[in-house]
């Protein structure tokens, strides 16, 4: 389909994947005119735009509504996206926003342009340990465990790994063999000792009450449930 | 003022004189070596979680004779970490506690040209060999697309019998040289965290670690 556009031309076309909620938008423009211009195509699906990518990052002058761009004297620029989202009868909006200055708008973020160029710094995914649902039930655990750290966070992780470390040098010296008992002193400030046991006793009344509190906010999140779609629909 | 230290090769001690850079300095150094970290952790959060929105990136300072901004050792970790951040938690520690040294990966990806493209100036690392000069020169490049200028070369671990070949560098690089000599005090500084600008201040090491800070003070007056 052509629609004219004040001196532009562009032509739309889209495909649904099979299997998929996903529509790949194309969209060619031309320029007829001498001199170089502006466009803004914008998404007109129900969904956000899923931008060529380059390095994960997006091509210079896609964002997060459509494109924005220069298309060149009697020269024509085609351009694509995909977006999780039905086709419909005009799936973009093109909009030729005049003539371009020549100071250089087309701003270049010197950071973005250097992930887009050198490639991602990031180990492969294939590289990273992820629980799976082939792995056995060992590992299933162990990996379980570890997302389960993931998800803790920071400071959350920190002081739990202190109380862990306490509780470890606590357990050393618990029931243990004289022989046993001097190798973990030793290593221990013995200063540090008998401060040791009230802090363990700290720790497990803190520890206790935290269990009693996150049980709780569990419960109640558990039960939130926030109707999205009707308060979508409020105007 | 944000200080890059790069090199393409590895194992050549750029955070050996990142680190003791940052003491020269009394900056904050950053160890944006997200794949193979090598400044110490502590506990806390670190530059993994700070890059995958977990963390402050203040909140992950580690105080010290230097002040480190350390990283983690996953590999979950490093894949989560979102390399385009980086730039804004340098800026961010660069606006909120002074000049930043940035102890950057080996290579030449995005990871090293992220910290390039927020530094104000940077020192390059290299061997103190005739052939590590083209490695200087293809990261210098990089630095120069990225408007890092080159405050200085440290030729790094330097002996007697090397007869560093100083001058082809400064000839090429265009840079002030500083050679770093092989000194296991050197060597030993970032795990014992003892920079040797202030463990051994009359040392060679040390010299040449205060002659880079110069080099890194006057490119910045000069700015």
């Amino acid at each position: 389909m052509t629609r004219p556009l004040r001196g532009m031309k562009s032509d739309w076309s889209v495909n649904t994947l099979d299997g998929h909620s996903v529509t790949l938008v194309t969209v060619d423009i031309r320029n007829p005119s001498p001199v170089d211009r502006r466009v803004r195509v914008s998404n007109c699906l129900d969904g956000p735009v899923m931008p060529p990518r380059r390095a994960g990052v997006p091509a210079p002058g896609w964002n997060e509504n459509g494109f924005e761009g220069v298309v060149p004297a009697e020269g024509r620029r085609t351009l694509g996206y995909a977006c999780p989202a039905p086709p419909r009868r005009l799936p973009v909006s093109v909009v030729d926003a005049g003539r371009t200055d020549d100071d250089g708008a087309d701003a270049v973020d010197a950071v973005t342009d250097a992930v887009r160029e050198l490639g991602d710094p990031r180990p492969p995914s294939d590289a990273v340990p992820m629980p799976g649902p082939t792995v056995d039930a060992s590992e299933a655990t162990e990996a379980e465990s570890e997302k389960q750290t993931a998800t803790v966070p920071p400071a959350v992780e920190s002081w739990l790994t202190a109380v862990e470390d306490r509780i470890e040098r606590g357990e050393r010296l618990t029931d243990a063999s004289v022989v046993s008992a001097t190798d973990a002193l030793d290593s221990e400030d013995c200063g540090d000792v008998s401060d040791l046991s009230r802090r363990v006793a700290a720790d497990a009344t803190a520890l206790e009450a935290v269990a009693a509190r996150a049980a709780t906010l569990e419960e109640r999140a558990a039960a939130v449930d926030v109707p999205v779609d009707a308060l979508r629909r409020l105007p | 003022m944000i200080v890059a230290v790069a090199g393409g090769k590895g194992g050549i001690g750029k955070t050996t004189v990142a680190y003791n850079l940052g003491a020269a300095l009394d900056a904050v150094v950053v160890d944006a070596d997200l794949g193979m970290a090598d400044l110490p952790h502590g506990r806390g959060p670190d530059l993994h979680d700070v890059l995958a929105g977990g963390a402050a990136a203040t909140e992950a300072l580690r105080g010290g004779p230097v002040t480190i901004l350390p990283c983690g050792r996953s590999l979950a970790g490093a894949r989560a970490a979102d390399v385009r951040e980086l730039a804004d938690t340098l800026r961010r520690v660069d606006a909120e506690r002074g000049d930043v040294v940035v102890d950057c990966p080996a290579g030449l990806r995005a990871d090293v040209g992220v910290p390039l493209a927020v530094a104000d100036i940077c020192v390059l690392v290299a061997s103190p060999r005739r052939f590590a000069l083209a490695d200087a020169v293809r990261t210098r490049e990089l630095a120069r697309e990225l408007d890092a200028g080159v405050a200085g070369v440290a030729l790094n671990r330097t002996t007697a019998a090397d007869d560093p070949p100083v001058d082809v560098f400064r000839r090429v690089l265009g840079a002030p040289i500083s050679t770093v000599p092989a000194d296991p005090r050197v060597g030993r500084s970032v795990e014992a965290e003892r920079p040797v600008v202030t463990t051994a201040p009359e040392s060679d090491a040390a010299d040449a670690v205060r002659s880079l800070a110069d080099g890194v003070r006057r490119a910045k007056r000069s700015r």
